[in-house]
């Protein structure tokens, strides 16, 4: 059953199409990190490298790293915000509606009949997260090797820190600083995780809401005022970001970056989800 | 025919679903507090902000204002206009369902029986209007009873403090007063050429696909200051009444969504003269 909603959820074109636009923006973001990277180059052989070889002044070389230019750590790029922005509605565009559907067509029944209650929902609590998971995973890491290949991977230096928007405060720092290939490895799996966890939540709306548009698009709207709340609150008193909008990205914005925040937003929305497909599924009366 | 079809839709698109509306209000209520306590938090550090008064036009801003335009700079970083995204999107999903749901259901026997397809779309499009205009009427009438209680001044002028909270260069600004009252019928009638839009990409893709359109137009429009993504018009902040540089002209984007709207409507009346209604589903 779990093999054949995760075909389901991966051959449909709602996976399809969330993957074109996904890749579109992100080979995008890549084109406009090489480009500016390359003009950063140039300027440095124009004006920093004096005609015998030396620098005639420190060209800040460390700055042009892979690690700020892929689409997770460009923090000046537009592509950037553009794919973070559109991300939960990415995710949860390929398989997050179809519990709502089925349960309005009736196919629901049929199913449950032939394979049981919680063989069905566990199915597609899966596929929902695979497919969620994968459309996000798919185009940043085209965008991390498009970039790759342009842009060397220098080791970032902490003295530049503000062209990294990543402080010696800023969530696994030392990480970045150190090691940064497995940084961005991190921040990869948090993306792909809660986006995930993301799609596996909209699909649990489909138990109250019987629109399958609406349970894609609430949510997200409501992500905005979260968002908007949020930003008051982290203004004046915590200086945390709360907002998935900005935390699943590689640096900070206007607020720190929190692991604590990352790990709670998401097991909070894994656990409701979760629940609520358990719960309602096991008390689910479908004759 | 096309004045009983209005009716229909005044009495199902809007009267039946006067919650949306009821919330709204409580919506553009909230922002107005945050508003107001922002105020006063900066007036505990300029407390010469706390001697202008607070203007109906600050209240309406700060809800649809939009931000400045995104600058590419290497060590500084864009804060996204989520409350006006917020607003746009909430009526977008507002007027998202009606008129598919409508054609899946009731709607499609009406047509049969009318017999007048072009009535129905024309019908769509003249609740589409009503349905925007009511939801920003709804601002107006709780950015007025929240002035009433704070002791706001009633004008569209724009004051200072509310451009200090937006982080604006008041040297780098037109000319004072800058007054809200064009920007902010152009943010409608862009909101209305919008949500048009989805309507229209509703009959040719799914509502789904088609609110999607609408979230990507207005997240491109905030990080890409072009006059041809129609959703800077809806950002009075970076309109020809408040700053000078390359600043949207209010006229052009009168022109443009109007041309938009007449297009949409003419490319719905083909859609729907050519729409197999029968097989329809949601």
């Amino acid at each position: 059953m779990v093999k054949t909603e995760i075909k389901n959820a991966l051959n449909g074109k709602g996976f399809k199409l969330a993957l074109i636009i996904g890749i579109v923006i992100t080979v995008a973001g890549a084109f406009s990190a090489i480009s500016s990277e390359l003009y950063r180059t140039e300027m440095l052989e124009k004006y920093y490298i004096n005609p015998d070889g030396t620098m005639n002044s420190n060209p800040q070389i460390a700055v042009s790293t892979l690690y700020r230019s892929w689409i997770g750590g460009n923090f000046s790029d537009r592509f950037t915000m553009i794919f973070y922005y559109l991300l939960p509605l990415l995710a949860a565009l390929p398989f997050s509606w179809s519990l709502a559907s089925e349960i309005k067509s009736g196919y629901r029944k049929q199913s449950i009949v032939r394979c049981g209650r919680l063989n069905y929902y566990f199915a597609k609590y899966i596929a929902a997260f695979v497919s969620g998971a994968l459309v996000i995973a798919i185009p940043i890491m085209i965008n991390y090797v498009l970039v790759a290949c342009f842009v060397p991977a220098r080791m970032p230096d902490p003295g530049y820190s503000i062209w990294y928007a990543i402080n010696m405060t800023s969530f696994c720092s030392r990480w970045f600083y150190t090691i940064p290939f497995v940084y961005d490895i991190l921040i990869l799996l948090i993306d792909i995780i809660f986006a995930g966890i993301w799609a596996s939540f909209c699909l649990s709306l489909g138990f109250f809401i019987k629109n399958k548009a609406s349970v894609i698009i609430l949510p997200y709207i409501l992500l905005f005022l979260h968002q908007f709340l949020c930003s008051l609150i982290s203004a004046y008193r915590f200086y945390v970001e709360l907002s998935p909008f900005n935390f699943l990205k590689g640096f900070s914005t206007s607020n720190e970056i929190s692991g604590w925040v990352i790990l709670f937003g998401s097991l909070t929305l894994f656990l409701s989800s979760s629940l609520i497909t358990y719960i309602k599924g096991k008390r689910d009366n479908v004759y | 025919m096309f004045i009983k079809l209005l009716k229909f839709d005044i009495k199902n698109g809007i009267i039946k679903r006067l919650w949306i509306f009821g919330l709204a209000f409580l919506l553009f209520i909230l922002a107005d507090v945050i508003l107001y306590f922002q105020r006063l938090n900066i007036g505990i550090e300029h407390p010469e902000l706390l001697e202008q008064n607070i203007t109906l036009g600050d209240l309406l801003l700060y809800t649809v204002g939009g931000s400045k335009k995104f600058v590419m700079e290497d060590n500084a970083s864009f804060i996204f206009p989520v409350l006006w995204a917020f607003v746009i999107l909430v009526i977008a999903f507002a007027v998202l369902r009606y008129p598919t749901d409508e054609l899946c259901g009731f709607g499609r026997h009406v047509l049969i029986l009318s017999g007048n397809r072009k009535a129905w779309w024309i019908s769509k499009c003249c609740w589409l209007f009503l349905s925007v205009g009511a939801y920003y009427y709804i601002m107006l009438i709780s950015a007025i009873v929240f002035g009433c209680l704070t002791g706001a001044t009633f004008n569209l002028n724009i004051s200072e403090f509310l451009l200090q909270v937006m982080q604006f260069d008041l040297s780098a600004l037109a000319q004072p007063p800058w007054n809200l009252w064009e920007p902010l019928l152009l943010h409608v009638w862009v909101v209305y050429t919008l949500c048009l839009m989805q309507m229209l990409l509703s009959l040719y893709l799914r509502p789904l696909i088609s609110f999607f359109c609408t979230s990507a137009v207005l997240v491109f429009s905030v990080l890409f200051s072009s006059p041809v993504l129609i959703g800077n018009y809806a950002i009075p902040l970076r309109t020809e009444n408040i700053i000078t540089d390359n600043p949207m002209r209010i006229g052009l984007g009168f022109v443009v969504c109007t041309v938009l709207c007449a297009i949409m409507l003419v490319l719905g009346l083909f859609k729907i003269n050519r729409m197999d209604i029968l097989t329809k589903e949601e």
